[in-house]
């Protein structure tokens, strides 16, 4: 076809070929340019928002993370890992046990471990039986001093056999001392911080004035009382 | 006197010139949209360009926050490790186990002259109380202060007298089972 036949076919339908020209650049142009930047503008303004949010998320969690004094978090775990510890602590258990028994005004007949470890309703567990002698009045006191000991322990059986004299009465006692291995997730870099609650803080007050009782091996030795000879060998 | 006018050129022409003014509309028209269009389309395009420089930064802003954490790592362990602990000792610490509740409510509601000889609180918190009372006045304290619910503080949800004897000393030996809320 040459161009003067093109051109005149042109000026015979320009009304119909430059709307239909005009409406197909424009066609192309909203379908391949437009519709798609729209759509992109709108996700991206999504991630934006989200990605915007987390990282002003994070800053303050930097933030947070940064007011901690690492030196007076680390006695506050000591003084809750002491109240409630990760693994079984027979000795300093035996020892506290011991205290709060003497002070209570009681003496102690005998001690026994449960046999194993169970999971009680308090979560991870092991049973301490104690046979003790002392005045009956003075057992609420004791009950009331085992439980709010800095230790955490429940009594889960008490038996009391009261003779003639009130102030001889044998006690049996069923404590449960609570342990919970450690968490095994200690979260994320996204996931939330904990926060410690103004009741947290007391109990954590709380735990570290009573904590000092808490026995060591070496404070309860001598109260079991020395067996044998120091050195069998010898 | 009213003007005569004439049009003498032949009527293809005044088709034509139709047509043209039609045609010239048109083609603003056209030339317009084609114009709004590109424009649309470009700022589109740059606002994309914008948006991901924006994003961009946002997301280096997002890594140095992370980088940040990163380093406070045995800080956020502890105090995972501090709240998980302290979540079940604010739960138990201070709070009287049921078996020694019921003892302590039972020691209190035994009036002075009944004397327990035996108590025992098991796991369920049921107790048994061997006691000896003087006289029937005592005796009936005893069971009205343990079944009575304002005395017994709601905690007791059933008394039941296990045994009892009257002894030629006139004193009642009694076993009761306790059972708790």
């Amino acid at each position: 076809m040459k161009k003067e036949e093109i051109l005149k076919l042109y000026q015979n339908y320009r009304l119909y070929i430059f709307p239909a020209v005009v409406a197909l650049s424009s066609l192309i142009l909203i379908i391949f340019v437009i519709y798609p930047q729209i759509v992109k503008l709108i996700t991206n303004q999504k991630i934006e928002g989200e990605i915007t949010n987390k990282s002003k998320f994070l800053e303050v969690k930097a933030q947070t993370l940064e007011s901690y004094d690492s030196t007076d978090l680390s006695q506050k775990v000591n003084f809750v890992i002491n109240s409630y510890p990760t693994d079984k602590d027979f000795v300093s258990a035996l020892g506290l046990l011991q205290n709060l028994i003497s002070q209570t005004g009681f003496k102690t007949v005998s001690m026994s471990l449960g046999a194993n470890s169970s999971k009680s309703d308090y979560g991870q567990s092991y049973n301490i039986k104690l046979d003790v002698l002392g005045p009956a009045d003075l057992l609420p006191k004791l009950l009331t001093n085992i439980e709010n000991s800095p230790r955490l322990m429940r009594v889960s059986g008490v038996e009391t056999n009261v003779g003639k004299d009130p102030q001889g009465a044998t006690v049996s006692l069923n404590v449960e001392v609570l342990y919970s291995p450690a968490p095994k997730v200690f979260g994320s870099v996204d996931s939330p911080l904990p926060s410690l609650s103004q009741k947290d803080e007391e109990v954590i007050v709380k735990l570290a004035r009573t904590g000092s009782t808490l026995t060591t091996p070496q404070q309860i030795t001598p109260q079991l009382g020395s067996r044998g000879k120091a050195n069998p060998f010898e | 006197m009213p003007k005569i006018a004439i049009d003498l050129l032949p009527i293809e022409f005044r088709a034509q010139d139709l047509k043209n003014a039609k045609f010239y509309k048109i083609q603003t028209l056209g030339v317009a949209t084609v114009l709004l269009m590109t424009f649309l389309a470009s700022l589109t395009v740059a606002l994309g360009i914008l948006q991901s420089q924006n994003i961009s930064q946002i997301k280096n802003s997002l890594t140095e926050s992370q980088q940040k954490i990163s380093g406070f790592k045995n800080t956020e362990s502890s105090l995972f490790l501090l709240k998980n602990r302290l979540a079940t000792i604010n739960q138990y610490l201070g709070t009287p186990s049921l078996q020694s509740e019921m003892y302590k409510l039972i020691t209190k509601l035994a009036p002075a002259p009944v004397s327990i000889s035996s108590l025992s609180v098991g796991k369920s918190g049921e107790v048994l109380v061997l006691a000896i009372a003087p006289d029937g006045n005592s005796l009936d304290n005893l069971i009205t202060n343990l079944t009575s619910p304002e005395s017994n503080e709601n905690k007791i949800s059933q008394v039941s007298l296990e045994n009892i004897n009257r002894g030629k000393d006139g004193i009642y030996r009694l076993s009761l089972k306790v059972k708790p809320k």
